[in-house]
């Protein structure tokens, strides 16, 4: 069954149920909640005889706004793909119970050492213009959390709703 | 100031209209375009203007504007300068502190300029042009070609600007814009660049230590050339800067502080005209457009046509943008597709 849900204003989908994992609304989520920040979905991606990919994907309706800083603004984008990262990671070595039943079946089986991950914001009509500082700025902030899980350094993309539709990630 | 601008049939300009014209103005544009053969353009007109009437100076305005043009562009007669391929002659139109000043000749010229209109009065400023490369290493050279010489080769806007970095500097209080303006550009190097007439050369001090002017940082010569002329009084609040590619030597943060320090300056009356095809030089003066809003016309080559904007409305369509953007798509292709 394929699935369709709007976040910041977009229509994501249709993605395949058994590949894609809606962190907010698992029970894993809720036990642990409490303080913590979490991108909107996880989707597994792969072509048949292709290594899978994990998109991590946060939606934002808007570019940093004035006056907010864009560190701040990035800092926060950073902490929800790192957890979700971890989440993810976690889930797969068992260590939340809950994972063995809500993870979609593509996430429960896809090969963790050899997939690649894709942490992507698409940030709703933002101009192309004003792209690539972000994506420079969303690639220094994962820096980090690219190195010590051994990421592809092009690991990061910040996108606007019009690549996104391109890239099959809205409607 | 320098308030709108005409050319025609300007050597690879075969048609400029830029009017509105503010404090900062920036011309973009690849190689080849034509921004600087613009910059020089506008600095012989401005020059001319300036040397008019000035002391005890003889030469008529037709006479000193064929000479600037001559030293200038170098080329064998002034009738080079008309665009090869044009039927017409070559005109520039300039509205000078709301005054006309107009000139044109055709590609048979060589030292007569048939047709010159002046309403602009004698201006007691100067202008000057900074080339991409410092000179302050070269500046003996520079003259001597000149002066003893008569050579090709470095022309006007080198021998120019080595005449100006020969004046002393000038005791007294300076304009508080300027004084601040040369404290931020000695503070982004932590040091100064001076002459030194004992040994009569240039060197850089920075605390106690002396270095020699060749073994001292490109960049920091370029910026210490700003410093000397504001410091021995050469540019006044009316003077016009003409600077070619002021991202030359320099790293993107320092380019930063310069463009601070130049919309300062322009702040406080000097009017600059910026050649540049750097990202960072038109982002920076884009921040400064809509921080300060302030109106920056700015001119861009595009497929052969001159096009204008200003940075106060937004960033300008322009192959230096787009190539930032086509590297970024590059970058998101890499890691999606």
């Amino acid at each position: 069954m394929s699935i369709e849900f709007i976040e910041s204003e977009m229509r994501f989908g249709p993605f395949q149920e058994e590949n894609c994992f809606r962190i907010e609304q698992s029970d894993l989520y809720r036990r642990i909640q409490d303080g913590l920040k979490i991108p909107e979905f996880v989707l597994l991606r792969s072509q048949p005889g292709d290594i899978a990919s994990v998109w991590i994907v946060e939606a934002k309706t808007s570019v940093p706004r004035e006056g907010e800083r864009l560190n701040q603004y990035m800092g926060e984008i950073r902490e929800k793909l790192t957890n979700a990262i971890q989440i993810i990671f976690a889930g797969r070595l068992l260590r939340h119970p809950e994972a063995i039943h809500e993870f979609p079946r593509a996430l429960q089986e896809f090969d963790l050492q050899a997939a690649g991950f894709k942490c992507v914001l698409v940030i709703n009509g933002a101009p192309k213009q004003y792209m690539a500082p972000l994506q420079s700025a969303l690639a220094k902030e994962m820096g980090t959390i690219v190195k010590t899980l051994g990421l592809d350094p092009d690991s990061v993309a910040v996108i606007n709703d019009e690549q996104a539709r391109n890239y099959r990630l809205i409607v | 100031m320098l308030n709108s601008v005409e050319l025609d049939n300007f050597g690879p300009l075969r048609r400029i209209r830029w009017s509105k014209l503010s404090n900062l103005n920036l011309i973009i544009g690849a190689n080849s375009s034509g921004k600087t053969f613009l910059l020089k353009a506008l600095y012989c007109t401005m020059r001319t203007l300036e040397e008019y009437q000035r002391g005890n100076e003889q030469r008529s305005a037709a006479e000193i504007l064929t000479d600037k043009l001559y030293w200038t562009f170098q080329a064998d007669k002034i009738g080079d300068l008309v665009t090869k391929s044009a039927d017409g002659p070559l005109g520039c139109k300039v509205k000078v502190d709301s005054r006309e000043f107009r000139y044109g000749f055709g590609k048979d010229t060589t030292k007569n300029i048939a047709s010159l209109e002046n309403h602009v009065p004698p201006r007691g400023s100067n202008s000057i042009f900074l080339p991409p490369k410092e000179v302050l290493s070269l500046q003996h050279i520079i003259l001597k070609s000149r002066d003893v010489d008569k050579d090709f080769g470095f022309d006007d806007t080198y021998y120019d600007l080595a005449k100006a970095l020969r004046l002393l500097p000038t005791k007294g209080k300076n304009h508080a814009h300027f004084a601040k303006a040369r404290e931020s550009l000695e503070d982004m190097f932590g040091g100064k660049v001076e002459f030194d007439s004992s040994a009569n050369r240039w060197q850089f001090k920075k605390g106690n230590q002396k270095f020699q002017i060749g073994s001292t940082a490109e960049g920091i010569k370029k910026i210490a050339i700003l410093d000397t002329l504001l410091g021995n009084r050469y540019l006044t609040k009316d003077s016009i800067v003409f600077i070619d590619e002021p991202e030359s030597a320099l790293h993107p943060v320092a380019i930063t502080k310069l463009i601070d320090i130049i919309v300062s300056l322009a702040d406080s009356g000097i009017q600059f005209f910026i050649a540049s095809h750097s990202y960072f030089v038109v982002k920076a003066l884009y921040l400064a457009a809509r921080r300060q809003q302030v109106s920056i016309p700015v001119l861009s080559s595009i497929e052969d046509q001159w096009i204008t904007n200003d940075l106060r409305a937004g960033m300008p369509e322009n192959p230096i943008i787009d190539e930032s953007i086509r590297l970024y798509e590059q970058e998101v292709e890499l890691a999606l597709g």
